[in-house]
């Protein structure tokens, strides 16, 4: 007999509490992840494992499908890499730009301008759609890392101005002050003082931005008329199955495509979830 | 004086005011600062927009302006049984989503702070925030599987637990097909929506919490009474973008269906990319995008006005 019967204390109740949460979470979760695990499991199978074995992995691994699908999708990763290393490098350079005149500067017309490009917030891509693109068509960017980056880029830089004004109205005005007062110029003060203060707001600035970049579907098909030049979104979408096809090769596909990017916010896991939260 | 630019605090600083190099360059480095921005937003936003309703009201072939039109355009627009086909089911397809997103992600916000551990909390957001980073068309292609026919995983588990008849092509019947797009991404969980829940619902002050303990509330009654007021706002915001989202739809259609079979799971996004790109009529695919425009200006003015009707916003 416990101490707690001889004292006649309460059973503890049924912890409903936690086992609810967890159950629910764990059924989330496992239906959240499975397709991607079932995707992975696939790209590592033969034709004839995928019909012996079709819920899990089998064994050996069968890594011939990824030797298969690389040259053609390799490309497609490279492209992405510049296409979007591009437009995150001036996104950030316009969003601090814009982010540090409004939030450290008072200037007549500051409001109006401001409000002017936070209209276009409201401005959805489908409407712009088809004059930007005559417009590129005729600056002749077509097939081109300019017809992708700079209009993605003019996109993403609102947002990013916006969260950067924030960031910096919430910085201390006696830290710009102060090195002012030691004689620095505006310039050396924007340098050293503004853009390390900055860090953790572009953060935020540049994981919508990658996500954004890496996402998109819709533009670079339209943009982009030669296969070669295609980021990874749309390449995705030329290795498609009907009946007869080899999934495993699908499936690497897909797997390869996919993994730049959850490597580098593996890496970053930690200052992923906060630049998120940061939003 | 208040007039002349400048830092805020230089600005106080600079009474006795000397005409020097460096006071030149305070005076106009806020606009030095924004004029490649300015520049950058005129020719790759506010042109584009401009020119969309412009060209909305001509006959235009992406080269030259055939013939000045009017609104012809959109009362083509309204006469053509696709374009009000895909009206429709953006309106169903948008409020599904809407709706089973929000739920999804707000219950699992709540399963998440549920635990008062710091450490299971950041697991479980890591969880369901890292496949955020799967490109959106290997999601839509990964479903593309799951729903089909010959091999696909929902079929096959129909299978396995012996109700092989509800087995159906989920997206190629017309019954199914707005459905199946709509459930793409179930549990909806890895988004945006799910992390803003967590955030705002870690970010409700602790005496409102001790208040309703006192009160003897239980776990429901917290939900209903403390969490979804407090939310107000993030819940709000999440519906306008889901809402604006949904509005836009063409990836189901690009990656999924094509907009059929038939007209079922036509769009307005998808119209624009046909009329444009496969059939050139760029003055009609603009008019649609002004009209998806009007839409979905109509819808955020209203999900958000429902945040200031007889609301008590509390701390948002």
């Amino acid at each position: 007999m416990s101490v707690s019967d001889a004292v006649g204390v309460r059973r503890p109740r049924f912890p409903w509490s936690l086992v609810v949460p967890t159950a629910g979470l764990v059924f989330f979760a496992i239906v959240t992840w499975y397709p991607f695990i079932f995707m992975l499991a696939t790209s590592l199978k033969t034709r004839q494992q995928f019909f012996e074995s079709y819920w899990w992995f089998t064994f050996p691994f069968d890594w011939m499908n990824y030797v298969e699908v690389w040259p053609r999708v390799s490309r497609a990763v490279l492209n992405s890499l510049l296409y979007s290393s591009l437009t995150l490098a001036l996104t950030l350079f316009m969003s601090l730009l814009g982010g540090y005149a409004f939030g450290r500067f008072n200037f007549r017309g500051k409001d109006l301008i401001f409000l002017a490009i936070l209209m276009l917030l409201m401005v959805p891509g489908i409407l712009t759609i088809v004059p930007l693109f005559v417009q590129i068509r005729q600056f002749g960017f077509m097939n081109t890392w300019a017809a992708l980056v700079f209009p993605w880029t003019g996109f993403e830089m609102v947002f990013g101005i916006y969260l950067m004004r924030l960031f910096f109205e919430r910085l201390p005005r006696e830290l710009f002050h102060a090195a002012r007062v030691e004689g620095a110029s505006e310039w050396k003060v924007l340098v050293f003082v503004a853009i390390p203060l900055a860090l953790p707001g572009l953060g935020s600035v540049a994981i919508i931005d990658l996500l954004f970049t890496w996402n998109d579907l819709i533009w670079p098909i339209v943009t982009m008329s030669d296969q070669s030049n295609l980021p990874v979104g749309p390449t995705a979408l030329l290795f498609r199955g009907n009946e007869n096809v080899d999934y495993g090769a699908i499936f690497a596909a897909y797997v390869t495509i996919s993994a730049p990017l959850i490597i580098v916010f593996s890496l970053f896991t930690r200052q992923f979830l906060r630049g998120i939260e940061g939003i | 004086m208040s007039s002349v630019s400048g830092s805020v605090e230089a600005s106080r600083t600079r009474t006795g005011e000397r005409r020097s190099a460096s006071s030149y360059v305070n005076k106009y480095l806020p606009w030095i600062l924004l004029a490649p921005v300015l520049v950058h937003l005129i020719i790759f936003r506010y042109v584009p927009t401009f020119a969309a309703f412009f060209y909305s009201l001509t006959d235009w072939d992406g080269i030259r302006i055939r013939r000045f039109l009017g609104l012809r355009n959109f009362e083509d627009l309204f006469n053509d049984y696709v374009f009000l086909e895909g009206l429709k089911n953006m309106v169903i397809y948008t409020s599904l989503r809407v709706v089973l997103l929000i739920t999804f992600a707000f219950l699992a916000a709540e399963f998440v702070i549920s635990f008062k551990s710091a450490t299971v909390r950041t697991f479980w957001k890591i969880v369901f925030v890292l496949p955020m980073v799967v490109p959106l068309s290997v999601i839509y292609l990964l479903w593309g599987f799951i729903l089909a026919p010959q091999n696909g995983m929902l079929n096959s588990l129909l299978e396995a637990i012996g109700l092989a008849d509800m087995a159906r092509p989920w997206l190629g019947s017309s019954a199914t097909a707005l459905f199946s797009i709509a459930f793409v991404q179930f549990p909806f969980i890895s988004g945006l929506s799910f992390i803003v829940f967590v955030s705002a619902l870690e970010g409700i002050p602790k005496d409102v919490l001790d208040a309703c303990e006192i009160e003897g509330c239980g776990r429901l009654r917290r939900v209903f009474e403390v969490d979804i007021p407090m939310l107000r706002g993030s819940l709000i915001f999440i519906a306008v973008l889901l809402v604006l989202s949904g509005i836009q739809a063409v990836e189901p259609q690009l990656v999924l269906t094509k907009g059929g079979p038939g007209t079922a799971t036509e769009s307005p996004g998808w119209y624009v990319y046909r009329a444009a790109f496969q059939y050139g009529e760029f003055g009609l695919a603009a008019a649609a995008g002004v009209v998806m425009v009007i839409v979905g200006l109509v819808f955020s003015y209203y999900t958000v006005r429902a945040r200031y009707k007889g609301a008590y916003d509390v701390g948002q």
